[in-house]
């Protein structure tokens, strides 16, 4: 119990001691790639708002990629896409390099295009956290990066068996409210 | 529940670093060796007949590659079911790195494994067979699967293709990490026990883990691009709808990624089984009527094909 206190007082109280972040509305473009599958890209949007927010130093955010956008252009891959909404918590936000902490839950579709394979999963539920850090540039384009683990999977006897465990992500965003932000 | 699985075996994969303590046994050691090394000719149609007749150079033939680990005994049934009408014959190769040593088999590449398909093709095209089909098992399936995208048979195009569950995706995702966990760990311990020890290997050194990774990728790229099978070769799938060693998501990725010579899809059969291999069942335990049925109409369907023509 302790050590829970102690792990929890270490992710949450930094910002505490720091700064607010400022109201903040990044709309941009995310590229994704699983290790040993595919290339997913698509959009993200990602709002922050102490003011209505519970944490300071918190976003909320929802994002689309499909391979439809990367991988299967041109190509056999499977078409598969992933809706996220997304909880981010950064931080030192005045550091150049924020760190960011984000846990993601969403779903994850596969399209085998055959009724051969009906009985087949081809949809699952999303749940990964991602460890990374957001590029801040004194400009409205904020860049960030990130390696995530998704905890479900396939397992070749359930599960979507196109959905792997281990990824890396890179956003690039634009700030709409930054003219009105003191950074 | 996969972090756990990944911490997991990451703690075995220290605790199996270095090398295993192999028993005499095992296929893994110095005292076993697949029986096609001492009796090829019992295994190899270009070993049974190097001058064949003309009848034999007419009769279908299936070259009968196994998975990783294996041995030709993967194949042994389809054997003893193709013997009983003598209509089809076979020729089972043992995969390069295989069916000798853990040392052999750690210090091989997947294009080691792959390299006796080529040379018994080579041998029976350059003999006078002119029916010549081809059968993969799990990873067997993926080598002959990177024939095809290469164009290997353009000598004389191949008559059926059979894949018996190959491996495009495998079930357990970690093997995508092979090469970054791969050094931490030295090899995997199946824990395979009684019989199985002598046909398959029971460790598994990284190092093959990573050439099986590398293989897996290289054809999903090549599945990706598209293969087009030459005019004359047909190929069928068939696929346990629960296997937890090569995902039955791979059927898919070779649905979208192989086609026939007049553009139509590849053959798939989606088997409803929960064995890996689900043809091979000589050593498997707790079989239902369902598991033989499925083996049988297999067979019988493999068979039928390469009559066909």
């Amino acid at each position: 119990m302790k050590n829970i206190f102690l792990i929890t007082a270490f992710i949450f109280c930094p910002s505490l001691l720091l700064f607010a972040n400022e109201k903040s509305l990044d709309i941009g473009l995310k590229f994704q790639k699983s290790i040993g599958l595919y290339y997913e890209n698509g959009f993200m949007l990602q709002y922050s708002d102490p003011e209505y927010l519970y944490l300071d130093n918190a976003e909320i955010g929802f994002s689309y990629v499909s391979s439809r956008l990367g991988s299967a252009i041109g190509s056999n891959a499977l078409k598969q896409d992933s809706y996220i909404l997304n909880l981010t918590y950064k931080y030192f936000s005045f550091w150049k390099i924020d760190p960011l902490l984000r846990l993601n839950i969403g779903y994850f579709y596969s399209d085998y295009e055959s009724d051969i394979f009906k009985n087949l999963d081809n949809s699952s539920l999303l749940f990964s956290c991602e460890l990374g850090a957001k590029i801040n540039t004194n400009s409205p384009l904020n860049i960030n990066i990130s390696l995530g683990y998704n905890f479900i999977t396939g397992d070749g006897l359930s599960g979507a068996g196109s959905l792997y465990p281990v990824f890396y992500q890179m956003g690039v965003s634009w700030d709409l409210y930054y003219k009105d932000s003191a950074k | 529940m996969k972090l756990l699985f990944l911490l997991t075996s990451l703690v075995l994969f220290f605790s199996c670093s270095g090398e295993p303590e192999i028993g005499d046994d095992m296929l893994d050691g110095e005292f076993i060796i697949d029986s096609s090394l001492v009796n090829p000719g019992n295994y190899l149609l270009s070993a049974a007949y190097p001058t064949p007749t003309q009848e034999q150079k007419n009769t279908p033939l299936i070259i009968a590659a196994h998975g990783y680990t294996a041995t030709t005994f993967e194949w042994l049934d389809f054997r003893n079911y193709l013997n009983q009408s003598g209509d089809v014959l076979i020729s089972q190769v043992l995969l390069g790195g295989h069916g000798t040593s853990y040392k052999d088999f750690k210090s091989s590449s997947w294009q080691n494994w792959q390299s006796s398909i080529k040379l018994e093709y080579d041998k029976l095209v350059t003999l006078g067979y002119e029916n010549i089909s081809l059968a993969g098992s799990s990873t067997g399936g993926a080598l002959i699967i990177d024939l095809l995208a290469r164009n290997y048979f353009s000598q004389q195009a191949i008559n059926e293709v059979f894949l018996i569950d190959p491996i495009v995706i495998a079930s357990n995702k970690i093997l995508s990490l092979a090469g970054i966990v791969g050094p931490l760990i030295g090899y995997i311990d199946t824990e395979k026990d009684g019989d199985e020890v002598k046909y398959w290997y029971r460790y598994r050194p990284q190092e093959t883990l990573q050439e099986l990774n590398n293989l897996i990728n290289i054809i999903r790229h090549s599945l990706e691009d598209g293969i087009d099978l030459q005019k004359g070769t047909r190929l069928k799938v068939y696929k346990s709808e629960r296997d937890e060693v090569a995902d039955p998501v791979s059927a898919v990725l070779i649905y979208k990624g192989i086609r026939h010579f007049d553009k139509s899809r590849a053959d798939i059969q989606m088997v409803d089984s929960d064995i890996h291999v689900f043809t091979n069942i000589l050593l498997e335990n707790n079989l239902s009527q369902k598991d033989h049925t499925n083996k049988d109409n297999s067979f019988a369907d493999m068979q039928s094909r390469c009559l066909e023509k």
